[in-house]
């Protein structure tokens, strides 16, 4: 709601055309390792390896080679190597994978560990864990007379500790289109009972539908991440720093537990 | 018996000569019934005086004997009697206004000497005849920008009528008007205050040396003073302008006229045009709906006097500002506003005692909603204050005036009430918080002339606060004046204040969304404690008035937000404050011409502000937003002619300080989400805007009609449509392909030149 006051404030302050280029030196910047890594039962270790630039630098993505990448469960470490050609699945892109014949376990609530070491010395570490992934009760959709339809999952929450949620909509999970992502906790639940409604529409036909159980490191890290993107361009915001669980760098080294639906709007 | 007969008449003129008696004399407007503030009152003979105060009143204590009583001010014609005094007196005078004094422009009350004569220093005061006189964004008149222009008063930015003085935020102001505080003074985000310049008599703005009475800002006293009716007959005056009118009706109450009414309202209209556009494109599927707005005021005072020693006035506000958008299906409306009522009874027991009773009860509240696609939310914020307060003067003797009183308040605080769910009733969420405090103070402070060139005010405010825990502090205050010669002196003050209620705000302006909340078991008061030095002198005889201050002000226990604080919704909106410190300070330069046909002043700050906060910038000391390092500003106003009046201002100040990031990172997400650039801020506020420049005139023109007065007042602001900054933010600039092939950053202003023309009358 915040976003949507500001979103209409600042239309209305660009509507009035008075925009222009302007010169802003930036300081020396340091770059830092940066770190994108979903730990996924089912799928085997796989790692997004990049340094921060300054703003103005060239829109390429730095990538970091050749680093040391171990990943450690209950005493097993498994070294990810890097890909010159990133690894792509689903229109991500990994320059480190695992050996793809060993998959990550089902293993709920244990620690898995990473340490990375580039080529310049620089040392990263992080441990998170998996956990079990809150499953939608129902999925029900609710049309607009313009026969478009919000989409309303229902799902069992856990009242008694804290929980982090993202919830997704998507018609084609490779496009760039705007997509449903929703990302909150259960801290104003009233019920163990939920539902949750996307805050976009989507026509009649097949769409993927995912409520994905965050741990705490990963909902911190994407509202940072979400207020730091708010933070540029609105007058009314103080600025985020983005809050990482990447020792020695920047990023998010996180377990992925999720229920995604492929389903029929109707 | 010569001797003795000579003897007995020396003995006789002796105690004559040692008796005192205390004249006091209430002036008021004679047309209009309005208390004159300022007045200089004086005893030629004995030559001793003063000014009358804010209720008009003024008491002077003199010998036994005959004396002339001579009294002055601007535009009206002196009033000037043989007086025998030989007991105490209650005097009412009503001075006639002097239309052949219209020749010059008159534009502050106190006259130079007087304001030398005080301790009271770092005040400003504005009438709304001033503010009438300048040009106005849209031809608005706007008392609070009118501030802006002074020295040591800053704005938040373009078009914001919030006030950051000394180095303070827009929370740590007091509002009061007549007495009764006001939560939220501005309309529209802050583009435009809530205080109608026809329901205004005056602000008195103290940025330092507070006196006793005040209490609970850190940073600033806003005292605005409503009109009082006119007691002769009813009189109506409004103006209708490009965005709002204004309609103003005044009179006299009871057949014996001891009473009088002024009603005043005014409204925007723009929304009045966009729903009718709205309206006309209903069916054109291609057409986006015009979000439509307005806001509304309403001022009304009732004064009674009942007779010389009683009088009762009763001073009403409500405004409301109204934002709704509708595009089906989603319907979006927030509203918010003031309601602030204060009844006020004066008493005086004698003539060296008066008493001032008020019953206050004022709330501020937003309610936000949005309904779209068959869910449902709303937000609403509130509080409500219930005050008690009396204040009393007692003149003990030509040397001592003391003052005394107490207040205590009711607040009543509704935090971010959130309720949310599905219209068929299966998702439902919600959350908010409702807090309680009693905020209460005693004073007293004694003004004590010691010696004709020195003169101390002493005071000492007695504060506290209870909500669960009870919170108290003593406030001392205290200001010297020493007089050099009849044409300069020298002023420094020290004033200590708490503020137990702080404005949660997230943003860098005033937003109506703002969160007032109180201070708890964790949430420590805010501290100021302020010294000020200033030197006064009268040029060129009394023509130009030259006021250099300087001051020093250190604050504790500050509240900022962690990053990422969630202010909007939630259930303990405590936990996402931290807390610090801070430290302004700077020089204020004030060259005014107050007489003659071109009257104006010349404005210059040069001031520092500091923040320290452990959980921000690494702890380590950091620019406010709002640091500004210099400000210049001149007004100039010119009377052409007997209708044709010019007026110019021109502003200069060095950039604010804003936060920039300084490097990004490329986010993909995992399944199913979309890629995003993020960027990284490190230092909080190290980098400045460019320089704000902006140059307005106004023009009035009065028209001679045969039912009453009038006249055409032009603003044009921003006269060279300059491109001020109003925020920097950083764009990926994409070639045809729709490929990133740069970065950009983008600087956008506000407001380009805006011509505005309002038709005034009077009858």
């Amino acid at each position: 709601m915040k976003q949507l006051i500001y979103l209409i404030l600042v239309v209305c302050i660009v509507s009035c055309n008075r925009t222009r280029d302007i010169n802003i030196p930036l300081p020396a910047f340091n770059s830092q390792p940066v770190v994108e890594c979903y730990i996924e039962p089912g799928q085997p270790y796989r790692l997004a390896l990049t340094e921060s630039v300054s703003y103005f630098a060239e829109p390429t993505l730095p990538i970091i080679p050749h680093a040391l990448v171990l990943i450690t469960h209950r005493g097993v470490t498994d070294t990810l190597f890097y890909q010159a050609v990133p690894d792509s699945i689903d229109g991500k892109a990994y320059n480190y994978v695992g050996d793809t014949s060993n998959k990550v376990a089902v293993d709920y609530n244990s620690e898995f560990t990473l340490y990375i070491k580039d080529s310049l010395g620089r040392v990263l570490t992080a441990t998170t864990t998996i956990l079990p992934p809150v499953m939608m009760d129902t999925i029900r959709f609710q049309f607009n007379p313009a026969g478009r339809a919000i989409t309303i999952i229902q799902f069992t929450d856990n009242l008694s500790t804290p929980n982090y949620y993202r919830y997704l909509v998507v018609v084609d999970p490779k496009s760039f289109l705007e997509k449903g992502d929703i990302v909150f906790s259960n801290e104003y639940f009233q019920t163990s009972e939920e539902e949750i409604a996307s805050q976009v529409t989507v026509e009649r036909g097949m769409i993927y539908v995912t409520l994905m159980h965050l741990t705490p490191e990963y909902y911190n890290y994407l509202t940072s991440i979400n207020n730091a993107i708010s933070a540029n361009g609105n007058p009314f915001a103080q600025p985020a720093s983005i809050q990482s669980n990447i020792h020695g760098g920047i990023g998010i080294f996180t377990g992925l537990s999720y229920d995604r639906r492929y389903v029929l709007v109707q | 018996m010569k001797w003795t007969t000579f003897l007995l008449f020396l003995l006789t003129g002796l105690f004559a000569k040692a008796q005192t008696f205390t004249i006091q004399i209430s002036i008021k407007d004679s047309k209009t019934g309005d208390p004159i503030i300022g007045a200089i009152t004086n005893l030629i003979q004995q030559q001793t005086g003063d000014a009358s105060d804010a209720n008009g009143n003024v008491k002077i204590v003199a010998h036994a004997g005959n004396d002339t009583l001579q009294v002055r001010y601007f535009g009206y014609k002196t009033y000037k009697k043989p007086i025998h005094i030989h007991k105490n007196t209650l005097l009412h005078i009503t001075l006639e206004e002097d239309t052949t004094e219209m020749q010059e422009v008159v534009i502050q009350a106190n006259p130079n000497s007087d304001v030398l004569n005080q301790t009271q220093m770092s005040k400003i005061e504005l009438s709304s005849e001033e503010a009438r006189l300048l040009p106005a964004l849209g031809g608005e008149t706007d008392m609070l920008k009118v501030l802006q222009l002074k020295p040591g008063v800053k704005n938040g930015g373009e078009g914001s009528s919030g006030l950051y003085v000394r180095g303070g935020g827009p929370d740590q102001n007091l509002f009061l008007m007549d007495g009764a505080q006001v939560y939220n003074p501005s309309h529209l985000f802050g583009f435009f205050s809530i205080f109608n310049s026809d329901a205004v008599k005056n602000i008195e703005l103290y940025k330092g040396d507070f006196p006793s009475r005040f209490g609970g800002r850190l940073s600033s006293v806003v005292d605005v003073h409503m009109r009082t009716g006119d007691t002769s007959k009813i009189k109506v005056r409004g103006g209708l302008g490009l965005i709002a009118s204004r309609l103003t009706v005044e009179g006299p109450i009871g057949k014996k006229k001891k009473g009088s009414f002024i009603i005043s309202g005014r409204r925007t209209y723009v929304d009045i045009f966009t729903n009718a556009i709205n309206k006309a494109e209903v069916n054109n599927t291609k057409f986006s709906p015009i979000p439509g707005y307005y806001f509304g005021d309403l001022n009304g005072t009732f004064e009674y006097r009942f007779n010389k020693n009683n009088s009762i006035r009763f001073t009403s506000y409500f405004g409301r500002d109204n934002f709704t958008y509708n595009d089906n299906p989603f319907q979006f409306k927030f509203i918010w506003g003031n309601f602030v009522n204060s009844f006020n009874w004066k008493h005086s027991y004698s003539s060296r005692l008066s008493s001032n009773v008020s019953l206050i009860y004022s709330s501020y509240q937003y309610a936000l909603s949005d309904v779209s696609n068959g869910f449902s939310l709303t937000l609403e914020s509130s509080v409500q204050d219930w005050t008690a307060k009396v204040d009393y003067t007692y003149k003990l003797n030509d040397k001592h005036l003391i003052e005394f009183g107490g207040s205590a308040t009711s607040h009543n605080f509704l935090v971010s009430r959130l309720n949310a769910g599905s219209s068929d009733g299966k998702i439902k969420f919600g959350a908010g918080q409702r807090l309680y405090g009693q905020e209460y103070g005693v004073y007293v402070s004694d003004q004590y002339t010691i010696s004709p060139r020195l003169k101390i005010q002493a005071g000492l405010r007695f504060s506290g606060f209870n909500n669960h825990k009870v919170y108290t502090g003593l406030e001392p205050r205290f200001a010297v004046r020493y007089k050099i010669n009849e044409r300069q002196s020298l002023k420094a003050s020290y004033s200590r204040m708490y503020q137990y209620v702080q404005l949660a705000s997230n943003s860098g302006a005033t937003l109506p969304t703002d969160i007032w909340y109180p201070a708890t078991n964790n949430v420590r008061p805010e501290i100021s404690d302020q010294v000020a030095l200033g030197h006064q002198i009268m040029l060129f005889g009394e023509k130009l008035f030259l006021t250099n201050e300087v001051y020093y002000k250190p604050m504790q226990h500050l509240i900022d937000y962690k990053d990422g604080a969630q202010l909007f919704v939630s259930n303990n909106l405590e936990s996402q404050f931290v807390y610090g410190k801070g430290w302004s300070y700077g020089w204020e330069f004030y060259l005014e011409k107050k007489t003659g046909r071109t009257t104006g002043w010349i404005g210059y700050t040069l001031s520092w502000t500091w923040r320290k906060f452990d959980s921000i910038n690494n702890g380590n000391l950091f620019p406010a937003r709002y640091d500004r390092r210099n400000d210049i500003s001149i007004v100039i106003m010119h009377k052409l002619s007997e209708r044709l009046f010019i007026s110019g201002t021109w502003v200069y100040g060095t950039g604010n300080a804003i936060s920039l990031p300084v490097g990004r990172i490329l986010v993909q997400g995992p399944i199913d989400s979309n890629p995003v650039v993020v960027p990284i801020y490190t230092e909080r506020n190290a980098f400045r805007m460019p320089a704000y420049d902006r140059m307005d005139l106004g023009l009035i023109y009065k028209l001679r009609p045969k039912w009453g007065e009038a006249d055409l007042t032009l603003s044009i602001y921003n006269v060279y449509n300059r491109k001020n900054p109003y925020f920097i933010y950083f764009q990926e600039v994409k070639n045809s392909a729709g490929i990133v092939t740069n970065y950009q950053a983008k600087l956008v202003s506000l407001f380009p030149i805006i011509p505005s023309i309002t038709f005034n009358f009077k009858f």
